[in-house]
């Protein structure tokens, strides 16, 4: 839930600075296009730790209702990986709720060593994300 | 002679000191002045094309050499890494080979594929510098399912239907008819499960090229020293054969994935001269896992026709094996020449035709792993036996005794090309019923049962074709290499005497093996006798170390070696005591001459051949050095009985070993304790094999079983005291009389394990391995 119109939700979420603020060890965030953007992101997964450069893509805009995600992130020698998460705002008296669904895979030493953790680790930095994404919101738009 | 330290005799062993001290020399504990270091860019998927690879961030980093592609090796004229065994199709038409650069080019096809190497000042550097190197991949969809590959996309441009060859042997018309004329038909379906081998110390390289002189020295971890400079210089072309030295230290375990000539010891020789500095490579043991050749998977339809009474009538088996990514050095001769020929097992089933289809896969290459398509041959034949007595309602004992090939057989022709020379199988079956109680199993699967437990046994009366090889044998079957053995026996001016032989000893203990050999055959103590392996530049052209033939094959170079010592020793000592070499007797390290109290000790007869005061030089040259190539007439066919006793908890699905019984009988044996040591791990690595291991891809190609967190090795607590005891049918055409232990435990023990565990469960087929849910799973139907 964010005390916000969709409108001003949709807005913040292609703001990559906004971006680069809330996605845990993000280092870079670069907009490439309207719906293209470069990012560099530490990640770590179960006992192998990469610095990903990612393009992440926003696919099948429905402004300002729904797009999906897809993430498609180089880790040099520890792998690649693929994700997608399938995000929608949903406008309410309160102001809009924000759902999500991440899918994905990983490949090379990611997935050699931690193929059962990474869905794990993909929904808990997508919530991550969404958690500061809204606490971001809730200090400087309402307070 | 009789000795604590002769043939028979328990010596400990002399390897071990060092190490049980950790003062062992193996390859990652060497290092050469100005070293740098090696880290390799693998492929992470499974199959795509690569469309441009950028080094230029790695290369200007601080501290890195060089960074090398697939092109740089490829101009600088580096061949492909070669396959020594060309097996012919059933229409006459060679296999089909893809290219297998050491450093991919245009495509990767497994993940772990090697696209790039980098080196650096320090690992630290070499591992930075490589998360730099971009590579561009256009991802194909990978063909990673064994049984349908031949239906999937095709993953090299020479190979069609991914199918490298597709092979048969035996009367398929004669199996036909056994097959019309049959009573009772048992028939399986069958994985063998892939494995991924595991030694303890992972692979390692140290190259060095000396510009002064231009002899390249490259430290490895090779079963086979001599075989890695011969490929590498002759089909390789990184050096002239006279300019490659190559030295294998202690090794750590190979199990046959170090016989192999791998990418990166390939890369990093090459490499050594281009940045001018030694360079070391040591895999890690994740790139062990998704870079060491992989053992077994196979899937196979499997019939044997039986008469009402029992009688094996035929044989009908097809196979699809699994080659991976590439042709390995000798991965197309283990599902033909190495388990084809072993489907007669200790039976004389009359009629036998077996078809191999060997396919490509986007997974790490498949090649020889401890026993070499020997431990696949035995789980078909010995699962089928035991299925078919059940069907039946025949004791599976004497379904087997029935169908035995008798000690008055011999030598007996089976229907897959082998000649089996000796063998007594009652003996060790006797033998191992004896040791396994057998008679009083009734009464424990009852009690077992009182306590809620499930009971079963099973057998596995095993066979295999070591001493590999005859020479004239393998290379009409179309091996690239002679298989002979050679040995030196230098003795030194004090009568001491040091051994050089081509095997290559990681585990076996030949040093102690060998000295006994040689110290029984001398007289002299077997202090004084030291044994020198793995060193192209001290002992001759050897093959090296796999398939049981290190005693068999290279034992019996070192014996013909010596008793050419003895030979010339003789002279020397007749010359010594006035006499004639005929009247010279040799034995327990004295010469003597009839009706004379005069003696020579061995000791005393050495030393004048190197102080040679008034030889009658045109008839007796000094020195007493003596050397022999031995190319065997026949392999050797070990062979026992195993039976294994598992007791299962039904609510958890747990197995427990209960009692594991081998006898073997391996020809002659020279070190009990080595031996026993051997079966012991054997029978461990096949009990991984039936409730443990499993290398699993998932889809895309991903190996999911990749490190030890997901694939299981066997551990103390999984395996019981062995009951290991041995009975004797010495070989009948090496000098030693011996036939080899090195495999006869991972042969053997699997289809035992399996056979107790379908007996408990009262089930007839069940994939391995037979973990607490498979096994669960099968008891609750869920």
């Amino acid at each position: 839930m964010i005390p916000a119109t969709r409108e001003e939700v949709w807005v913040a979420l292609r703001n990559p600075e906004i971006l680069q603020e809330c996605i845990e060890g993000c280092e870079e965030m670069t907009a490439l296009d309207t719906n293209e953007y470069e990012a560099l992101v530490r990640v770590k997964l179960g006992p192998v730790r990469a610095k990903f450069r990612s393009i992440i893509r926003m696919l099948n805009v429905v402004v300002p209702e729904s797009y999906t995600l897809a993430v498609n992130a180089r880790g040099g020698n520890a792998g690649f990986g693929i994700g997608q998460a399938q995000v929608s705002l949903i406008p309410n008296e309160a102001g809009t709720t924000l759902s999500y669904e991440v899918t994905g895979t990983v490949s090379g030493k990611l997935a050699q060593l931690g193929s059962r953790l990474f869905l794990s680790v993909a929904n808990k930095m997508a919530s991550s994300f969404f958690t500061k994404f809204c606490a971001r919101w809730d200090t400087s738009q309402l307070a | 002679m009789t000795t604590n330290s002769g043939i028979g005799a328990s010596v400990l062993r002399k390897e071990d000191a060092r190490f049980i001290t950790g003062t062992g020399g193996y390859t990652d504990d060497l290092s050469l002045p100005g070293q740098v270091y090696c880290v390799f860019v693998r492929s992470p998927h499974a199959r795509a094309i690569i469309k441009s690879v950028d080094t230029s961030d790695a290369e200007s980093s601080e501290g890195v050499l060089a960074v090398f592609t697939g092109e740089d090796l490829r101009s600088d004229g580096i061949g492909d890494l070669p396959c020594g065994w060309m097996v012919k199709s059933k229409d006459g038409s060679d296999m089909l080979a893809p290219s297998h650069p050491a450093i991919a080019t245009t495509h990767v096809n497994y993940v772990g594929d090697i696209y790039a190497m980098v080196i650096a000042d320090t690992i630290e550097t070499a591992k930075d510098a490589a998360e730099l190197v971009e590579a561009d991949f256009e991802i194909l969809t990978p063909v990673v399912d064994v049984a349908s590959a031949t239906t999937a996309d095709q993953i090299h441009e020479n190979v069609p239907h991914n199918q490298c060859y597709d092979w048969e042997l035996g009367d398929s018309a004669a199996t036909e008819a056994a097959f019309a004329n049959a009573t009772h038909v048992t028939s399986l379906y069958i994985v063998n499960n892939r494995l991924i081998p595991n030694a303890i110390e992972p692979r390692a390289a140290l190259g060095n090229h000396d510009p002064a002189s231009g002899l390249y020295t490259l430290y490895t971890t090779s079963q086979n020293p001599h075989l890695e400079r011969l490929i590498l210089a002759a089909f390789v072309n990184v050096a002239p054969e006279a300019k490659l030295h190559v030295i294998s230290p202690d090794v750590g375990g190979g199990f046959g994935s170090k016989i192999f000539v791998y990418a990166e010891e390939t890369a990093v020789i090459w490499a050594t001269a281009k940045v001018g500095r030694p360079i070391k490579w040591r895999a890690e043991r994740i790139e062990s896992f998704q870079a060491d050749a992989h053992g077994r998977d196979h899937v196979t339809h499997a019939e044997l026709a039986l008469s009402g009474d029992g009688d094996f009538l035929g044989l009908r088996v097809k196979t699809i094996a699994n080659m991976g990514a590439y042709l390995s050095t000798f991965a197309s001769s283990v599902p033909t020449y190495l388990y084809g020929t072993l489907l007669s097992g200790q039976y004389k089933t009359p009629a036998i035709h077996v078809e191999v289809k060997s396919v490509f896969t986007n997974t790490v290459p498949v090649d020889a792993y401890r026993g070499a398509g020997r431990p696949e041959a035995t789980y078909v034949v010995e699962r089928l036996v035991e299925t078919a007595a059940r069907e039946l309602g025949v004791d599976p004992v004497e379904i087997r005794r029935r169908n035995f090939i008798q000690p008055s057989d011999f030598p007996y022709e089976t229907p897959v090309a082998l000649t089996y020379d000796t063998g007594d199988y009652e003996a060790s079956l006797a033998r191992a019923l004896n040791l396994a109680n057998y008679s009083e199993f009734a009464q424990r699967r009852n009690e077992s049962e009182a306590n809620g437990r499930k009971r079963g046994i099973g057998f596995s009366c095993y066979i295999e074709a070591c001493g590999l090889a005859p020479s004239q044998v393998a290379l009409s079957l179309g091996a690239g290499v002679g298989l002979f053995e050679s040995a030196e026996v230098r003795v030194d001016v004090t009568g001491s005497v040091t051994v050089m032989t081509g095997t290559h000893s990681h585990g076996q203990g030949h040093e102690t093996t060998f000295a006994q050999v040689v110290s029984d055959k001398l007289g002299i103590p077997f202090e004084n006798v030291t044994v020198v392996h793995g060193d192209t530049s001290k002992s001759d052209y050897g093959l090296g170390t796999y398939g049981s033939r290190s005693l068999a094959v290279g034992g019996s170079a070192i014996a013909t070696a010596t008793d050419k010592v003895i030979v010339k020793a003789k002279k020397i000592a007749a010359h010594m005591l006035n006499s004639t070499e005929e009247r010279v007797s040799f034995d327990e390290g004295i010469f003597k001459i009839p009706d004379s109290n005069e003696s020579l000790s061995f000791g005393e007869v050495a030393f004048s051949a190197y102080v040679p005061g008034n030889f009658p030089i045109e008839e007796l040259e000094p020195g007493l050095s003596e050397k022999a190539f031995y190319d065997p007439a026949n392999f050797t066919y070990p062979a026992g009985t195993h039976i294994c006793e598992v007791e299962m908890d039904p609510g958890t699905g747990t197995t427990k070993i209960v009692s594991f019984v081998a006898v073997d009988d391996f020809g002659t044996v020279i070190n009990p304790m080595i031996v026993e040591g051997q079966v012991h791990g054997g029978i461990t690595q096949g009990i991984g094999q039936a409730l443990l291991e499993h290398g699993v891809y998932d889809a895309d190609g991903q190996l999911l079983t990749g490190s030890y967190m997901d694939y299981t090795m066997p551990r103390a607590d999984d395996v019981p005291d062995f009951i290991v005891d041995t009975t004797v049918t010495p070989c009948t055409h090496n000098p030693l009389g011996a036939k080899g232990c090195g495999e006869a435990g991972a042969i053997g023990a699997t289809a035992a394990v399996m056979n107790a565990i379908t007996n408990a469960l009262e089930v007839k087929e069940l994939a391995m391995p037979a973990t607490a849910e498979t096994v669960w799973r099968a008891l609750t139907g869920e």
